[in-house]
């Protein structure tokens, strides 16, 4: 938004008419207040698309409450972001309010693997896209591995449709199979959930290791991406805090140590009341009347997005 | 420190440590190994010069700050001849005898070793694993197939030794012992001249079962030059079949008439030579008694 002064003095046109232009509805501006504005396409630098994916082999970490909420989280803060459900289970597709049942294989990330083409999303909300999954997605394991190269073949057809999204979060399946492993290959790192006890800590060394051998695939098709870096974890994200148990306090305490390895968000806690009036409700945790959890997404997008993200310039 | 602490930090350790280093190839030392040819080394340095070393070399520590090669050494040569300085590694800690197993392995999982080289590299994996010289290993395996064929009592038969040849032909996949010793053996049997014209990969292992047919030497040697040459199998085959019937000695004229004489037919001939014919044998006959 340029103020009407500062832009007709731009344009090299005296005030009075450029008001006269805005009369006759020549120039397109807004009142606020007092004042007149000139809404500007700020030809900025073209923002880059990033892509993460949230992954964990440890079922039940919370890898597709948080690709919902900070999904909803983002979008409305203005970037446009697509979802994709990579999971044969389907819980991302189904808490967005779309019904697994409905979703064609075309919709899925079988028309990925079978025609290399991404398919075209579902709006589920404002700036928020969703590629929905469907039980028969587990198909696409087994056509997966007799696929030469498969396990690019979601970050080709996301390559191919940069620029249209500022963020893409996939949502991964509890495997290390080669759906997983397509996920995993498919963006700018991991966002590795970790149950803050001692299932999910153990699931690391599992995850460290596999990130490691994933940062040597990617290498192969774009050295740059991964140059400088042992692994692909972009994050480790802390769920299910319990504040009230000393087991947990002691767990997040020492999950600090791997700041080492990657950035630790500030954990997200044990909330099994609005979580389940979220998935009932088929809304995101934000919506659920809770000022706490909506909080602390918040806060988490905050840190994502300083510490991970890392967009060039921020949405006007 | 806390047992959780302690394992994280185990972690934070495993994934600063690289998956793959990577190392000066002035460290590294290539070990001796079955493969005694590198075919193509070009073509692979070219594709290393595009698109760099895929796969890392496996390399153990030798202790004194240089690596042994345990798998690897074509990339290794390759490396060096696109000017490369540095490979990728992948660093394990193997003791000289599993070192040398593992490469006998890795070297006859390979598609492209020759027979001859097989037949070597199968001899050294069995005589590094049992811990006996070549020869007595050769030995222990004609023995097992004469006691198989019944010929000598049963002494080495389900020994321990016998059993873990066994298993080891059965691991490597590639053929039964049995096949093995019939087949493979015999070409340890080659000439000198002609072994190390193998083991240089100057004649493919087909020429030189042919040439091993030709048992005047000098003969064979000249045979040999025109292998090395580039003579064609097919080519070469007609030589050594040539040779072989000059070889043997010519047989006495007279027997060569009486073989004629028994394919005779007198009808056949124009009537002068038939009289002729018939004239001299009769004076045959009478000479003969």
């Amino acid at each position: 938004m340029v103020p009407l002064l500062e832009w007709a003095r731009r344009e090299g046109i005296s005030e009075s008419l450029a008001r006269k232009w805005i009369k006759e509805g020549r120039l397109q501006a807004v009142r606020l207040g007092h004042y007149w504005y000139v809404p500007e396409v700020v030809d900025g630098p073209e923002r880059e698309t990033k892509t993460y994916t949230l992954f964990t082999h440890a079922g039940g970490a919370g890898k597709t409450s948080l690709a919902r909420d900070l999904g909803f989280e983002l979008a409305s803060r203005g970037y446009r972001v697509l979802l994709v459900d990579a999971d044969p289970q389907a819980n991302l597709t189904a808490w967005l309010g779309v019904d697994p049942g409905t979703v064609a294989d075309e919709e899925t990330l079988l028309k990925v693997i079978r025609q290399d083409i991404l398919p075209s999303p579902r709006e589920v909300g404002r700036n928020l896209y969703l590629i929905p999954a469907s039980v028969n997605l587990a198909l696409g394991e087994l056509e997966l591995d007799r696929k030469p190269l498969g396990a690019l073949a979601l970050r080709t057809a996301l390559e191919r449709v940069e620029e249209e999204y500022d963020l893409v979060l996939i949502d991964s399946l509890p495997s290390l199979g080669s759906l997983a492993v397509m996920a995993a290959l498919a963006g700018d790192g991991l966002l590795v959930p970790v149950e803050t006890g001692a299932k999910g800590i153990q699931a690391l060394r599992a995850v460290i290791q596999v990130a490691k051998e994933y940062r040597e695939a990617i290498r192969k098709v774009s050295p740059e991406r991964v140059s400088g870096r042992n692994h692909i974890i972009a994050a480790f994200l802390p769920t299910k805090f319990d504040a009230r148990t000393l087991g947990d306090n002691r767990v997040l305490q020492s999950l600090g140590e791997l700041e080492e390895v990657a950035p630790v968000a500030p954990p997200v806690a044990y909330r099994p009341g609005p979580h389940r009036r979220a998935t009932e409700g088929q809304v995101p945790i934000q919506l659920v009347g809770d000022r706490e959890a909506a909080e602390e997404v918040a806060r988490l997008a905050d840190f994502l997005l300083q510490r991970v993200f890392r967009f060039e310039e921020v949405v006007a | 420190m806390s047992a959780i602490r302690a394992y994280l930090k185990g972690l934070v350790e495993e994934a600063k440590s690289p998956a793959t280093s990577f190392l000066p190839l002035d460290l590294l030392v290539p070990s001796p190994q079955p493969r005694k040819r590198f075919e193509n080394l070009e073509a692979l340095a070219h594709s290393i010069r595009e698109k760099g070393v895929l796969q890392p070399l496996l390399v153990r520590p030798l202790g004194d700050g240089r690596y042994a090669i345990v798998a690897g050494e074509r990339r290794y040569r390759a490396a060096r001849m696109a000017g490369l300085s540095e490979v990728p590694v992948r660093v394990v800690e193997l003791s000289e005898k599993e070192a040398r197993l593992f490469a006998l392995v890795e070297n006859l999982q390979r598609e492209d070793l020759n027979p001859y080289e097989e037949t070597v590299g199968v001899l050294a994996l069995l005589s590094e694993d049992l811990g006996r010289p070549v020869e007595e290993v050769v030995a222990l395996l004609h023995r097992m197939r004469d006691e198989a064929r019944g010929k000598v009592p049963r002494n080495v038969a389900g020994s321990s030794e016998a059993r873990r040849v066994e298993e080891l032909f059965k691991a490597l996949g590639r053929m039964s012992w049995e096949s093995f010793v019939r087949h493979r053996l015999p070409l340890l049997n080659l000439p000198e001249d002609l072994k190390a014209a193998l083991e240089e990969g100057a004649i493919p292992y087909t020429a030189a079962l042919e040439l091993k047919k030709v048992k005047d030497e000098a003969l064979r040697k000249a045979l040999l030059e025109e292998a090395r040459a580039g003579l064609s199998l097919r080519e070469l085959k007609a030589r050594v079949r040539e040779a072989l019937r000059r070889e043997k000695a010519p047989r006495p004229w007279h027997r060569e008439v009486g073989e004629k004489l028994l394919r005779l037919d007198l009808e056949a001939l124009p009537p002068e030579r038939r009289a002729l014919v018939e004239r001299k044998l009769k004076e045959l006959e009478e000479l003969l008694g």
